[in-house]
């Protein structure tokens, strides 16, 4: 025995079999707990998609907002639907209360300073106007861009009419401006910035009117509802 | 020793961060927040003492030539069972701790206390040794957290204990600010605690 | 108490040349701008008090009040008081007394403090800026500059939002301007500069070296434009005369001097051109000051290989 154990075949037999151990039981692991994590971002991610409808759908059914995000397993099959709209490749959600649509949901990405960010929009069902906006998705500096994910800044894009309804032209997109942060905006293409972070609130925007430029380029190539 | 005298030994009088400086980095980056320090120290300690444990368990029939490569699996594997179940239950906490966790395996401190402790003493010895360096590394991070967390957000544990009028300190928020809170940490435990060499 | 303070007499000098430019800051903005200062002062003097009481012959060194002040001349006008305050503690503690007190530094204290804050703090340290006093008594007739005080935005941050310039050179240059307390007017700084030469309390390398450094590469990386707009601009003067030539982080020698102002003068307008942050001035100043050391052990190895050859 002391022989096998100065071969050289002892290590790497030893080697071979904890491999084996410690791999397997991390296979183990990871099957058993797979479900669950994928389950838990699905959650997650339905979760958001149903908070951007929330408020419309509350309005739809007369409850109240937090209502329906409490209710989320009940309320997200009953309203939300995955759809695919012809032309958009881009996922798509869709709200809708008894036969009445209530609006789309888009998954958009663009880039923020470090890295990408992805996030949801949702727009009217005549796709005129920008109904909310989440970022789930981000690598920004915690504290100074990391703060797009807070709810005061999102909450800036919400009732904003997609086309420039000032000049009449229902060909051309409105294109937001940057005000200081804590000035009163004076009208809704105003967004306040964040301190601090002048690259990543610009780079929202240009993500919001690039995505949002694609997919009405999308649907307008389409007769569709329009 | 004792155990009880392992445990004070490896958590506190040699305490892996202000004694050995090991693990600075995932000290540095976690910090930010109270709850992602104590998450981040829970893992550690977990991966410490059982890998610690496994370790000392086959020391017997590991052969010197691979003991390195069998302690990397060893840990490697605990690591990823703590990233694993934070993943299927703690999803916001994975999320926010990003890679971190699975650098566990790379922390340090886990090859010092392998190499250094459990290579060469008996299972239970080497548990209490790795929960032991887990909890000195943890208080350290709580330590850091607290004062991060305090000045950058005005709260503690995500529970706003300063009102509306104070101020947040964006750079406590950075991982800047963990180096020079880290070393003041380091130069007053020293000053304090410990007798410079003669 | 007092007694315990060590006389400087160049520190006194950098004192004097600072009056004019305080005086002409109480004119724009009122006297709020003297609360600002004296309370930097005082918590700068109570932190090295506390770093040195317990030492045998520990003396408060004059460079406390240099730093300070220099410090809270950095500072925006309507600054609250407290973050003056931890300014001039951050340039003390971890400027200062962390590397071992006066002459041991090698960071300049007073811009290290102002980084600190300027991070900690961006919303009162970049987005309201007071708008100033004009005529006569101007400031010297009000507390602050409170009743004026609105969002104006400073040259630096014009050119980067794109806006239409507000302030003309000769405003820049005689300082009618917003903007922070000690750095409005170029024409005092320059005459706090000579004053400074002349009585050789500074060298004047660096001061010039820098000032030429900015120069060059502001014409380099903004082409078409008036560079000497630049220079009179943000905090760059106010660095250049008061910061570059602290005779303790400054580089020994004269190349070395020379390397260090023009790698000063390159970082800061390459950072005002590139990066996030408006004024590059400071971070210029600090990263040069981190590889001094470098250049320096590089220059003497050099040198002393050409002596033996």
């Amino acid at each position: 025995m002391s022989n096998f154990r100065d071969s050289m075949l002892y290590p790497v037999l030893f080697m071979l079999i904890t491999c084996i151990v410690f791999v397997g039981i991390l296979a183990f692991m990871y099957r058993s707990s797979e479900a669950k994590i994928e389950a838990n971002n699905k959650d997650s991610y339905q979760r958001l998609v149903l908070g951007l409808f929330a408020e419309s759908i509350a309005s739809a059914t007369e409850t109240k907002p937090y209502h329906i995000v409490n209710d989320y397993p009940e309320a997200f099959p009953s309203y939300i639907n995955e759809v695919q709209l012809p032309g958009v490749d881009r996922r798509t959600f869709s709200a809708s209360v008894g036969d009445s649509l209530l609006g789309y949901c888009f998954d958009i990405g663009g880039k923020g300073l470090w890295g990408s960010m992805r996030a949801l929009i949702v727009l009217s069902p005549d796709i005129t106007t920008l109904d909310g906006l989440v970022i789930y998705d981000q690598m920004e500096t915690p504290g100074l861009g990391g703060r797009i994910g807070e709810q005061w800044f999102l909450d800036q894009f919400k009732k904003i009419p997609i086309y420039d309804v000032v000049n009449q032209n229902k060909h051309k997109l409105v294109s937001f401006i940057l005000i200081p942060e804590g000035k009163q905006p004076t009208n809704s293409t105003e967004i306040q910035q964040i301190t601090g972070a002048t690259i990543t609130s610009a780079s929202v925007l240009k993500m919001l009117e690039s995505e949002i430029t694609l997919i009405i380029e999308a649907m307008d190539a389409q007769p569709v509802q329009r | 020793m004792t155990k009880k005298e392992i445990f004070i030994t490896s958590a506190f009088t040699e305490n892996s961060i202000w004694r050995q400086i090991l693990g600075i980095c995932s000290a540095l980056a976690v910090t930010n927040l109270m709850m992602n320090s104590l998450i981040m120290g829970l893992g550690v300690i977990f991966s410490l003492a059982l890998s610690g444990f496994t370790i000392s368990l086959i020391r017997a029939w590991t052969p010197r030539s691979v003991r390195m490569m069998v302690q990397t699996l060893i840990i490697a594997a605990y690591v990823i069972i703590v990233d694993i179940f934070l993943k299927a239950n703690l999803p916001a906490i994975s999320k926010q701790l990003g890679p971190y966790v699975g650098l566990i395996i790379t922390n340090c401190i886990l090859m010092g206390r392998a190499e250094a402790f459990a290579s060469q003493n008996k299972p239970f010895d080497s548990l209490v040794d790795g929960v032991g360096a887990g909890v000195g590394y943890t208080f350290v991070l709580l330590l850091i957290g607290f004062i991060r967390e305090l000045f950058g957000f005005g709260s503690l544990f995500g529970i706003r204990v300063l009102g509306a009028w104070w101020t947040p300190w964006s750079i406590m928020v950075m991982a800047p600010s963990a180096f020079f809170i880290l070393a003041m940490l380091i130069w007053i435990i020293n000053v304090r605690f410990y007798k410079p060499k003669v | 108490m007092f007694k315990l303070i060590l006389k400087q007499s160049i520190m006194n000098r950098v004192l004097y040349s600072l009056t004019p430019l305080l005086l002409f800051a109480v004119y724009l903005f009122g006297f709020r701008v003297l609360a600002v200062v004296l309370v930097a002062n005082l918590f700068g003097y109570l932190t090295e008090y506390m770093f040195v009481y317990k030492k045998k012959g520990g003396k408060v060194s004059m460079a406390v009040f240099v730093t300070s002040s220099l410090v809270a001349m950095t500072l925006p006008p309507g600054i609250p008081l407290w973050i003056s305050a931890v300014a001039a503690i951050v340039s003390i503690a971890f400027g200062k007394m962390v590397f071992g007190g006066f002459g041991t530094n090698m960071f300049n204290p007073a811009i290290l403090g102002r980084t600190f804050v300027y991070i900690s703090f961006p919303n009162q340290m970049t987005v309201s800026w007071t708008k100033p006093f004009s005529g006569f008594p101007g400031g010297f007739a009000y507390w602050s500059g409170g009743k004026a005080f609105e969002t104006g935005a400073t040259i630096l941050n014009q050119y980067r939002l794109g806006i239409d310039k507000v302030y003309s050179f000769p405003e820049a240059f005689f300082g009618f301007i917003s903007g922070s307390l000690g750095e409005t007017s170029a024409l005092l700084i320059i005459l706090a500069g000579i004053y400074l030469i002349l009585t050789k309390t500074a060298k004047w390398q660096p001061m010039v070296g820098t000032a030429l450094s900015v120069l060059v590469f502001n014409y380099i990386f903004y082409p078409g434009q008036n560079p000497l707009f630049f220079l009179v601009s943000g905090g760059a003067m106010f660095g250049i005369v008061f910061m570059t030539t602290d005779p303790v982080s400054q580089p020994k020698g004269k190349l070395a001097l020379w390397i260090y102002a023009v790698l000063i003068g390159f970082l800061t307008v390459y950072i005002r051109r590139f990066s996030l942050f408006a004024e590059g001035f400071m971070f210029a100043l600090l990263l040069a000051n981190s590889f001094m050391p470098l250049i320096e052990y590089g220059l003497e190895r050099y040198n002393s290989k050409g002596a033996k050859a």
